[in-house]
């Protein structure tokens, strides 16, 4: 899936907010077209700044970025160059109501096709094209105010998809849903991602991530670290220190671990643990072998304090 | 007092929420919704303007009851609707004619009705014509009565057109008849958030209530009340910033456009538009006439 040149770029990216404040500091970073990059870190640590800069809504403080294609600084977001950036590039803010702003879910949906110069004709084909892959055409003509969370964040994103961005940039997708709209969100956006979208995704929630994401940045101001999931969520000190911590599909595991399952590379989501299982039983004649050894209760007893955040 | 205040402010929070806002109206099978929004709306224009240039209350009577057989066709609740028209504003535009009905505010003599004081003597008196008794006129009664009617009767199609259109297809008519589109957008904008924000101060008045034990003072009720007014306001305040760079990620460069699919009338709309005319047309030339 991965192109040669990334498309986005950024090279000791600093932004201090005009408060004084540092948002972010020293932030290189590589994201390739078709990629699922999850950006991982703990309250205030920069995530939104982040995806704020590379919407080209911010520019870096200090540091190069190009995106896209284009350098983005403070002459470029400026310019009417940003607006055939911002048709590439899709925002999802975190709170829906920030960007349901128009009466109607409709209106709604078709602002950004409107205002990115889309001709008339086809903004109507696009508007109903976003609502139908969202399941949202009989809630069209409501007020925002009267949808429920789940809905508002369907609309929020068919307001987004309506403008067919390449690259769509998530603050916290998966924050204030229920379980079968969280379930809904994450199926919605990986269609987009097999159907060939970048997806950047900001978030806290660790247990979302292995379904969200095959690359991970933890970001705490600095960029902490990168890699794959199986790296990031095998340094348990790490993520600790950041407020942060592992999947609780993965923890279940070391649990069983303790108790003599064997298992090189943990399962980080309950599809990766059904593999695994299966796996298990196939090579051991049918059996899943767990057993309490002279070791056991150490071993648990390591474990509960190594998640324990104090 | 502190009750006062928390009551008066969960009531208002209510009232605007349910009253004012509420689509409830709208969204009925009547017969002013199923009138183009666009028609309607310069269908209402005239019946106002219409009420405004009478000047017999007879036919101002009659305006006003065409506002009501319009209300009751679009199945609006008289008992719902008529308290809307006749507390609110007429109260105020009340207290404002009230003066008028004396003598000593008026530019000419009157007929008395009611003498309530007599001087004796001429009283003379900076910005009003001199004069030696406080009488209540037949000229001012007449003509405050005649001005509250028409002020009653003009925001009772003010009312009804605001309780038979969607909020949406009036934003859109405005933005059809060309109206500013700053204009347009601060009013569809206003219109959205108006019920976060009500939520918001409901929600903060909730987390009081549930704190607060025992018995308040009002000065400290007054201080919590001015606390939650710039929570409020702070609130508010970063929301618009983040609602503009929202605005900003899709596209927004300080030229608002507005789309809303929106068929346009047919001949029943215009039709309506007629009979309106009609009405206003021969009720003013009644009037002339006689």
């Amino acid at each position: 899936m991965t192109a040669e040149q990334p498309i986005f770029e950024l090279e000791n990216v600093s932004y201090r907010y005009p408060t004084g404040t540092e948002a972010l500091k020293n932030v290189t970073m590589e994201i390739y077209k078709g990629a699922r990059v999850a950006i991982l870190g703990p309250n205030g640590g920069g995530k939104t700044t982040l995806l704020e800069i590379l919407n080209g809504l911010l520019s870096a403080s200090h540091g190069t970025v190009k995106a896209m294609g284009m350098v983005l600084n403070d002459a470029t977001i400026n310019s009417k160059e940003i607006y055939a950036f911002r048709r590439k590039v899709g925002f999802v803010f975190q709170d829906p109501d920030i960007e349901l702003f128009s009466p109607t879910v409709y209106e709604d949906v078709a602002f950004g096709p409107l205002h990115l110069g889309i001709p008339a004709e086809e903004i109507n084909e696009r508007v109903e094209r976003a609502l139908n892959l969202l399941n949202m055409e009989e809630l069209k003509n409501k007020h925002p105010y009267n949808l429920s969370g789940g809905e508002k964040r369907r609309a929020a994103i068919a307001a987004v998809l309506s403008i067919d961005p390449e690259v769509l940039l998530f603050d916290e997708p998966t924050a204030d849903l229920d379980p079968k709209s969280r379930a809904e969100l994450i199926s919605i956006i990986n269609g987009l991602n097999r159907k060939g979208k970048t997806i950047i995704t900001a978030t806290h929630d660790v247990n979302a991530i292995p379904m969200l994401a095959d690359h991970v940045y933890v970001l705490n101001k600095r960029v902490i670290a990168e890699g794959t999931l199986q790296k990031i969520f095998s340094d348990v000190e790490l993520l600790k220190e950041n407020n942060l911590e592992v999947p609780e599909v993965f923890k279940l595991f070391e649990v069983l671990r303790c108790f003599g399952y064997n298992c090189e590379e943990m399962p980080l989501s309950i599809e990766e643990a059904i593999e695994h299982l299966t796996r298990t039983v196939e090579t051991a004649e049918g059996h899943i072998h767990l057993h309490i050894h002279e070791h056991t209760h150490d071993e648990m007893r390591r474990l509960k304090d190594k998640y324990e955040h104090h | 007092m502190s009750k006062f205040v928390d009551k008066t402010l969960a009531e208002m929070v209510n009232y605007i929420k349910d009253a004012v806002f509420s689509e409830r109206y709208a969204t009925f099978e009547g017969f002013l919704q199923r009138i183009d929004p666009k028609v309607k709306f310069i269908s209402f224009l005239v019946l106002i303007v219409a009420t405004i240039f009478a000047h017999s209350v007879y036919i101002i009577l009659v305006f006003f009851s065409a506002s009501l057989i319009l209300a009751s066709l679009s199945r609006i609740p008289l008992r719902f609707y008529i308290p809307r028209v006749l507390i609110f504003i007429p109260l105020f535009t009340g207290i404002v004619a009230l003066p008028y009905i004396f003598n000593i505010f008026q530019p000419y003599e009157g007929t008395p009705l009611i003498v309530l004081h007599d001087f004796q003597r001429v009283i003379e008196l900076p910005l009003l014509r001199p004069f030696s008794r406080i009488e209540i006129t037949s000229e001012g009664v007449f003509w405050a009565s005649t001005f509250l009617a028409r002020v009653t009767t003009a925001v009772s199609y003010a009312i009804l057109l605001m309780l038979t259109t969607r909020w949406s297809d009036l934003v859109n008519t405005l933005n059809r008849l060309r109206f500013p589109k700053m204009f347009v957008l601060i009013l569809g904008m206003a219109y959205r958030y108006i019920f976060l924000l009500l939520d918001m101060i409901a929600k903060m008045l909730f987390s009081r209530k549930s704190r607060a034990v025992g018995k308040e003072s009002s000065v400290s009720s007054w201080k919590l009340n001015a606390g939650i007014i710039g929570a409020l306001f702070l609130k508010s305040y970063d929301m618009s910033e983040n609602i503009y760079l929202a605005m900003l990620s899709r596209g927004f460069n300080g030229d608002f456009s507005h789309f809303h699919a929106d068929p346009d009338p047919i001949v029943k709309d215009y039709l309506f538009l007629t009979i309106i005319l009609v009405f206003c047309i021969s009720a003013l030339l009644v009037e002339v006439m006689a």
